[in-house]
This record gives structure tokens, C-alpha cells and sequence, in this order.
């Protein structure tokens, strides 16, 4: 903007003073007004800057319950009850179904304060030592850990094979429904003449038998005999209690 | 969250998929599938029937008698989901399809159901399968578990019980006998123990009386 100019024809003959110095004042005095007003802002720019102001002043956590609440705002003036009703179910549906792993299925979580037992192994049992006596002869006993949900946690058991049950023995695997009957899944380590392993079992019933060098299938000789009617191969059976 | 469950049933198809490509005769390959397939629609777990696919493959059986074994498996299957429903544990539906084939009637899966309603059958049901198993008449085998249930015996006695009695089986002892012996321990233990805590926490007597 250029300056005003300072020439005498600005000065009317019906001024009621002859000083410049006046006049200069009431010049700057009008382009002061003219130029002073504050030019006009929106409102919804005005309502951003004082945003944008107090949203530095908050921790990042109000700034995103802010977010949110915004956008709850919006979301309650833009969708319709019924909309909304849906979106909520299938949020909880959601949330449900991807914490139902963790809740509903308490064995795949870890128990701190799981109490030691005694599983009686190698004849077939796993048992506790209290309630009834004569547990098999040369057993073998060993401390295990089990947890409180007593129907789906698994107890770990040792099997045994004594070496002289089977002297040409290189490898032996356990197999049974633990294992899928899987042959080569599960193998015994030779320790001090024995053959052993420890498998981890459900409570309940179970079918196996040891594998020696890949093909023969020998029931164990320290364990009652499964009858299997289906294939016809030798097995035992061994109950797993509950811890 | 469809991504998601898609990705699950593929996993869990594939792994189910994996025994039967072993099985080289077509026709029993389908037909094994077919069962498997059927037990699924009947809401009948299908892991024990793979798993029975499997050890009929691990044991070299013929295809045929793989396809006879699962399928026998599935109907008793579906004779202990009726028997011990509303239970649906595969574990606790193989103990009692493994009790049927050992000669122990469905009704008698019915009343032990009755009698526990609310907690797992699968090591009472494993007991009472393998005291058959191992000679002891059915009608004592299951008039004692019985007895054993009613009165609230653990786990850990029935598990104990199939132990000794296996034990004392093996040493010379007649298979009625030492179940009724055994069960008798039991159950007077269970009485015993239940004669401590009446008395223990009954009402305090009046000093000066007996």
C-alpha cells in the first residue's frame, strides 16, 4: 500500500487548522483505521487454531481419547440406531471369538503355582502316592509338575524299556494315540540299560507300544496288554489320572 | 476376521488331509473320507477317527480293514455322544466309544452320566474298560465304578484302583475278587474320610457331655 501523500490539496480551504502537524496525525490516524481491523476469519478456522493450540498441550493419550470421542461424535450423528446396534454386536462378536482361545482353554496358559505330584510310570500308571498302596515293582517314581485344571492338562509320564527285553536294539520309538501313531515321532534314550523317554499325556486311557529298530512292534513288557480287535499288533494300556 | 477362519479351516483340513495319501486303494481312501466327513456333519469329533486312520497306517493294515476299523469307531461314536450327552470332549466321547467296544451297554453310560453331570467321564470310563479288559466281569466292573461314583471317589482313586487291581491280577488274584477287594478300600476310605469331616465340622457339644 502506497503512503499517503503529504501534499497540500489534501487540506481543504475549510480546514480548521493551517498546522501540518495535525494533519499528519489525523492521516495516520485514518490509515490506522483503515488497516487496524483484523481481516475476517472463519469461525470453524478460529475453532481449528484454538485445537491445534490446546492439542499440544495434552499427553498423546488425550490426544487419541480426543480422537475418539470425535469420532464416536460422528459416528452417533452419522449412522442410523439400527447401524449402530449391528456395529457394536459384530465388534463384540470379534472380540469374543479372538479372546476365546485365552479364556475358554485355560492349557494353554501357564500355571505358576502348580503343586508337585508323583507319577508312577514304566507299569502302566500314573498315580499318586497317597490313596492306595503296592505300587508296581521297580517303578519308576518322579516328581512332575501338573496344574489345576485337572481334565485337559497334561501329566508327563516315563516309559520305560528294559534293555534286555530287546538287546539288539539300536532305536526305539514309543507310538501311540499320544502320537498320532506317528513311528518316529517320540525315540528312547538308552540311560544306565534302560530305554526311556517321558511323554506328556491327557488324563484318561491310552493305547502304545515300542517300535525297535523301525519294525517290530513289542507291547511293554511291564504293562498290562491292550486287546486291539482292529489290527491285531501288540500294545499296552496305560491310565493317566487326572493331577 | 473371515481371513482369519478360513485360514484356520484350511490349516486344519490340511492336517486331517495328511494320513489319507498314505492310503493307496482309492475306493477305501473315499470311503474313509466319506465316514469322516459324515461324522463331522453329525457333530461327532473327528480326531479320533483320524487318529484311528493313523494307527491302522502305522500298523500296515490293509485299507479295508482301516475303512472297517473307523467306521466302527464312528457309530459307537455316535452311541456315546447319545449316552453321554450334552458332553462333547473328544477325549471324554473316545473313553466311552472305547468302553462300548469293550462290552459295557450304552445304558450303563447313561447312569454313570447321570451320576457325574458335570464332571469328566474319560478316567472312570478308562477304568471300567480296562478292569473288562483285563477279566473282570462286567457286572462287577460296573456295579463297583458305579458304587465309586456315587460316592464321590477322585480321579486319582479311580486311577489308583485300576492300578492294584491290575497289580493283583498279575500277582494271582481272580479278577472279581480283587476288583470287589480294591473297591472296598476304596469306598471305606472314602467313608472314613468322610466321617473326619462330619465330625469336624459339626456343631461344637455342650462341655460335660459325652
Amino acid at each position: 500500500m502506497s503512503e499517503p501523500s503529504r501534499t497540500p490539496h489534501h487540506e481543504g480551504p475549510n480546514s480548521p487548522s493551517r498546522d501540518p502537524q495535525p494533519d499528519d496525525e489525523r492521516l495516520l490516524a485514518q490509515v490506522k483505521a483503515v488497516l487496524s481491523p483484523m481481516p475476517v476469519v472463519e469461525r470453524r478456522h478460529i475453532a481449528q487454531i484454538l485445537a491445534a493450540t490446546h492439542d499440544r498441550r495434552r499427553t498423546p493419550w488425550q490426544r487419541l481419547a480426543g480422537r475418539l470421542r470425535d469420532a464416536l461424535e460422528w459416528w452417533r450423528f452419522t449412522a442410523p440406531p439400527l447401524a449402530r446396534g449391528t456395529s457394536i454386536a459384530a465388534a463384540a462378536l470379534t472380540v469374543g471369538f479372538l479372546a476365546r482361545g485365552y479364556v475358554l482353554r485355560p492349557d494353554l496358559g501357564t500355571d505358576a503355582t502348580s503343586a508337585a505330584r508323583v507319577a508312577v510310570s514304566g507299569a502302566a500308571a500314573a498315580t499318586t502316592a497317597a490313596t492306595m498302596p503296592a505300587a508296581p515293582t521297580g517303578a519308576a517314581v518322579q516328581p512332575v509338575n501338573a496344574s489345576a485344571d485337572a481334565s485337559a492338562r497334561r501329566v508327563p509320564v516315563q516309559f520305560l524299556l528294559d534293555v534286555r527285553h530287546v538287546p539288539a536294539a539300536t532305536q526305539v520309538h514309543i507310538v501311540g494315540d499320544f502320537n498320532d501313531w506317528n513311528v518316529s515321532a517320540t525315540p528312547l534314550t538308552r540311560e544306565q540299560g534302560v530305554w526311556t523317554t517321558t511323554v506328556p499325556l491327557t488324563p484318561g486311557r491310552h493305547v502304545y507300544a515300542f517300535v525297535v529298530n523301525g519294525d517290530t512292534w513289542l507291547a511293554d513288557p511291564r504293562a498290562p496288554q491292550a486287546t486291539d480287535a482292529d489290527f491285531g499288533r501288540p500294545g499296552s494300556v496305560i491310565i493317566v489320572q487326572a493331577p | 476376521m473371515l481371513t482369519l477362519f478360513l485360514a484356520l479351516a484350511t490349516t486344519s483340513a490340511h492336517a486331517q488331509d495328511t494320513p489319507f495319501d498314505a492310503i493307496t486303494d482309492a475306493p477305501a481312501r473315499t470311503a474313509i473320507r466319506a465316514i469322516i466327513a459324515d461324522a463331522a456333519a453329525r457333530g461327532l469329533p473327528t480326531a479320533p477317527l483320524v487318529t484311528k486312520v493313523r494307527e491302522g497306517l502305522a500298523k500296515r493294515a490293509t485299507p479295508d480293514r482301516i475303512r472297517s476299523a473307523t467306521a466302527l469307531l464312528m457309530n459307537r461314536l455316535a452311541i456315546a455322544a447319545e449316552a453321554i450327552a450334552p458332553s462333547r470332549s473328544s477325549d471324554e466321547l473316545a473313553a466311552a466309544a472305547d468302553a462300548l467296544q469293550a462290552g459295557i451297554p450304552a445304558a450303563t453310560l447313561r447312569d454313570m452320566r447321570a451320576l457325574w453331570p458335570a464332571k469328566p467321564l474319560t478316567v472312570p470310563l478308562g477304568v471300567l474298560a480296562e478292569m473288562v479288559a483285563n477279566g473282570v466281569s462286567r457286572a462287577v466292573a460296573t456295579r463297583r465304578v458305579r458304587d465309586l461314583l456315587v460316592k464321590g471317589a477322585s480321579l486319582t482313586q479311580f486311577a489308583s484302583l485300576g492300578t492294584t487291581v491290575r497289580n493283583d491280577i498279575a500277582a494271582g488274584l481272580a479278577p472279581d475278587a480283587a476288583m470287589e477287594l480294591r473297591s472296598k478300600g476304596v469306598l471305606s476310605l472314602i467313608e472314613a474320610q468322610t466321617a473326619v469331616g462330619t465330625t469336624t465340622s459339626g456343631p461344637p457339644r455342650p462341655p460335660g457331655r459325652n
